[in-house]
């Protein structure tokens, strides 16, 4: 006999403790039930939201809806597709997507960033339309 | 095309294929409610007896509840009281790794040194339903005492227990709740059943 397997004693505490519990799970105050009934209904309200269909659904719309949906996602596509702009130019657009990334993670944009104004005032005192340099008007 | 059969099955009464979806569902909500209802008491039970808190394991039942809904309401029905179980189990979980980063957190920064510093007896003093262990079993006796025996086992041999007595699951079904061997139930709820009727020996 194994070791493990429980002897006619030790089943029937078993028994009368789970009794026990039971019988005290179905005691609780009525300040706990009203906690769990209102968990419940919270639990419910989240059932409501995920799972009711919509009421646009009740009138036997569907089949109609997806031939519709399938219409308008192929003409999407159709008209959204750009046979002018060539495969490398946009992978360039991608690279330079890439880079600008690459420029605001270095570690050094985060000390730009600190100082935006100032880089903001530098870049525009530098333009060449601008009538001064930095620090020459006072 | 559909058959023809099939149009005129859904012009026969019954409804339109909306009606009985709307049906259905509040069937499946029906059946969510009263599994709900059904199994709240014990599973605060099981969560109390976990975590030691009222109010946590409020907490703990209800966000079982909610992910019980939001993940799995469309399973079917006769596996909703194992994952709700595996639900709360990893609830509980989560809970006590989180009061035990706390307090090491609490430790690292000298908190909670001296526990006298921030004493307040009347914060401490036992209200009328207080869960203080010494009130529960002056005012239960021996149900107070399985509670609190229960409260103190190691956290398997409590689960495999709470699962077999509170929630009357076999083997199999504990095991896919604890997510170990049937051997392993068998072992951490032979062991639990030893150790309480040690503990409990006065009291049954």
């Amino acid at each position: 006999m194994s070791s493990n397997r429980p002897d006619d004693a030790d089943e029937r505490f078993a028994s009368e403790a789970g009794r026990r519990l039971r019988e005290s799970a179905d005691g609780l105050d009525a300040a706990t039930l009203s906690r769990l009934n209102r968990a419940r209904q919270a639990a419910l309200a989240e059932y409501d939201a995920r799972g009711r269909p919509p009421a646009w659904l009740a009138g036997g719309w569907q089949p109609a809806l997806g031939a519709a949906a399938v219409a308008a996602l192929a003409v999407a596509l159709w008209i959204g597709r750009d046979p002018a702009t060539p495969a490398p130019a946009a992978q360039e657009a991608r690279g330079d997507a890439a880079l600008d990334l690459e420029v605001v993670l270095a570690d050094e944009s985060l000390e730009l960033l600190e100082d935006l104004e100032f880089y903001d005032w530098v870049g525009n005192e530098a333009d060449p339309g601008s009538e001064a340099g930095p620090g020459l008007t006072g | 095309m559909p058959s023809t059969s099939l149009v005129l099955s859904e012009a026969l009464p019954g409804g339109a294929p909306g009606a009985r979806r709307e049906e259905a569902f509040l069937a499946d909500r029906a059946a969510m409610e009263r599994f709900l209802a059904g199994i709240e008491r014990r599973a605060f039970q099981a969560a109390r007896l976990a975590v030691r808190d009222r109010d946590d394991a409020l907490d703990i039942v209800q966000d079982a509840m909610l992910r019980l809904v939001r993940h799995y309401s469309h399973a079917p029905e006769s596996e909703w009281p194992l994952l709700f179980f595996r639900i709360l189990k990893n609830r509980i979980l989560d809970h006590q790794r989180r009061g035990s980063v706390r307090r090491r957190v609490l430790a690292f920064f000298g908190a909670g040194d001296d526990p006298d510093d921030d004493y307040d007896p009347i914060a401490a003093a036992p209200g009328p339903r207080s869960d203080a262990p010494d009130l529960r079993v002056a005012l239960d006796g021996a149900m107070g005492a399985l509670e609190q025996a229960v409260a103190a086992l190691p956290a398997r041999q409590r689960e495999a227990f709470l699962l077999r007595t509170l929630e009357g699951m076999d083997v199999a079904q504990t095991a896919a709740v604890m997510g170990c061997s049937e051997g392993s139930v068998k072992t951490h709820y032979s062991r639990a059943v030893h150790s309480l009727r040690a503990t409990l020996g006065d009291h049954w």
